[in-house]
């Protein structure tokens, strides 16, 4: 198993973006971003413009479109076509879901939470899904704009309501780029638990299909092996993302592990030698998730993908 | 080289019809080298009268997130000014989309031929067909809002 780094929500001068296809592109590869994902609002346009300006670079293209409706943000991964979004019906906006879903796209919630009407009409998912199964992702960290407006907090809250109620859905974020970001530092971005011959674009989508993602700021808990209702969970701290091994020694290591709404243990062991924990027969689904110092958003560094305990994922 | 005007419109609209799409469809009869596409609106931001009522209802939406008084005057002026009418613009042609321009003008000019659409358009051969132009409605602010759609074929 490797971590690849995907970023998964990207624009270009396709739609309001300030680079071209080619400039994001070369942006990418300055920053290492391994897979990067083109999501131009409504057109897929750039696509075709992607292989030159790949060229033997180290990076991995994911062609998307974010379909840009009155009601949300719906991203499209491994997408490119138009739709009829014009139609969708915010009571019941199954219809579109399942057409982009049909179409063979990977379908998220971008920024579902951020501030809505009237100051970014359109922008904060107000469509009333009732089926949230059609959906593979929900982009639970926007790093685009400050974590207050964008309602960071909220969508992480819920994923893992959702995640609880035994939707299948895999976490990612999204830096939302429109032109170069102000800052890199301290930021939240998606690690998918890829195999090593998938080390690729397809592997990154098979991972949010699977949920085998992690949002982090650099460190990437994981669960190891599993005996019984016995799991070992692991810290990768050798992650170079951000610089996060040399950060690491200064940091005070909580880990929460999540196995119920509002039900979890606290351990304050540090991160370099496996934990062994034990998951209460009530778990169906168990996130690990990893502060510096203290147990709330501001403080948190890493969620892990979901495990479902019982079910052969290792 | 003749040129062939194929659609000229305007229209008015109200604030109640705060998101919506404005739908113009023509049969393209016979092939032409390029289409240009011009549609632009007026008011773009709130008018005088409404300006206390729309701050009034962005401070609303931002104690949401955050208690007012936290917020920088410098922020929230920002905040405030951020409330605008935008029509964007696709094009499909035989029910297949060409592309959009989501962007943040008042006028927007889209070139569509072989070798040279403008970026968010794929290349476009003018041939006999269906075209298809939504304008997509968001956030009319004010009464009135005067829009425009011309295009023309070569
Ligand atoms: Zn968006
Ligand atoms: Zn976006």
């Amino acid at each position: 198993m490797k971590f690849r780094r995907a970023e998964l929500h990207n624009h270009s001068t396709e739609s309001d973006g300030t680079m071209s296809v080619a400039e994001l592109i070369d942006y990418a590869v300055e920053h290492r971003f391994e897979t990067l994902a083109l999501t131009d609002h409504n057109t897929y346009s750039g696509h075709r413009k992607v292989a030159g300006a790949l060229a033997g670079k180290p990076l991995d293209v994911i062609l998307g479109v974010e379909t840009t409706t009155f009601f949300g943000h719906i991203l499209c991964l491994g997408y490119g076509a138009g739709s009829d979004w014009m139609s969708l019906n915010p009571y019941a906006p199954e219809g579109l879901l399942k057409y982009l879903k049909h179409q063979g796209a990977l379908i998220g919630l971008a920024h579902p939470m951020c501030i809505g009407e009237p100051i970014s009409v359109g922008c904060q998912c107000t469509m009333k899904i009732h089926d949230y199964s059609l959906l593979d992702y929900i982009e639970v960290v926007n790093t685009a704009a400050g974590d207050t407006l964008m309602g960071n907090a909220q969508a992480l809250a819920l994923w893992e309501e959702l995640l609880f109620e035994g939707y299948r859905l895999a976490a990612v974020t999204g830096k939302d780029i429109h032109q170069p970001p102000a800052r890199l530092e301290n930021l939240f971005t998606t690690f998918a638990q890829v195999d090593e011959e998938a080390d690729n674009a397809d592997g990154v989508l098979q991972a949010i299909r699977t949920q085998k993602t992690i949002i982090s700021k650099g460190p990437l808990p994981y669960v190891a092996a599993q005996e019984g209702d016995t799991v070992q969970i692991q810290v990768d701290n050798t992650n170079p993302y951000d610089s996060w091994p040399e950060k690491f020694g200064g940091i005070a290591p909580v880990m929460e592990l999540v196995t119920g709404p509002g039900q979890s243990q606290i351990s304050r062991d540090p991160w370099n030698a496996p934990f062994t924990f034990q998951i209460p027969a009530s778990c169906r689904c168990l996130l690990v998730k990893l502060y510096d110092g203290t147990c709330d958003y501001r403080h948190l560094l890493a969620v892990s993908a979901p495990f479902y305990p019982g079910e052969a994922q290792l | 080289m003749k040129r062939k005007e194929l659609i000229r419109v305007e229209g008015l609209l109200p604030r109640a019809f705060h998101l919506g799409h404005i739908t113009y469809t023509v049969v393209l009869e016979e092939p032409m080298e390029r289409l240009r596409i011009v549609s632009a609106f007026d008011k773009h931001k709130i008018e005088p009268e409404h300006r206390d009522e729309l701050a009034q209802a962005c401070r609303e939406a931002i104690h949401h997130y955050v208690p007012l008084d936290q917020v920088p005057p410098a922020a929230m002026d920002r905040l405030l000014n951020i409330p605008k009418t935008e029509i964007n613009l696709s094009v499909f042609f035989n029910e297949e989309l060409v592309g959009c321009m989501l962007k943040d003008l008042t006028r927007k000019e889209i070139v569509l031929s072989p070798e040279d659409s403008t970026v968010g358009f794929l290349p476009f051969t003018p041939r006999p067909g269906v075209l298809k132009i939504v304008l997509h409605v968001q956030n009319v602010l004010n009464d009135n809002t005067h829009y425009t759609l011309a295009v023309e074929g070569d």
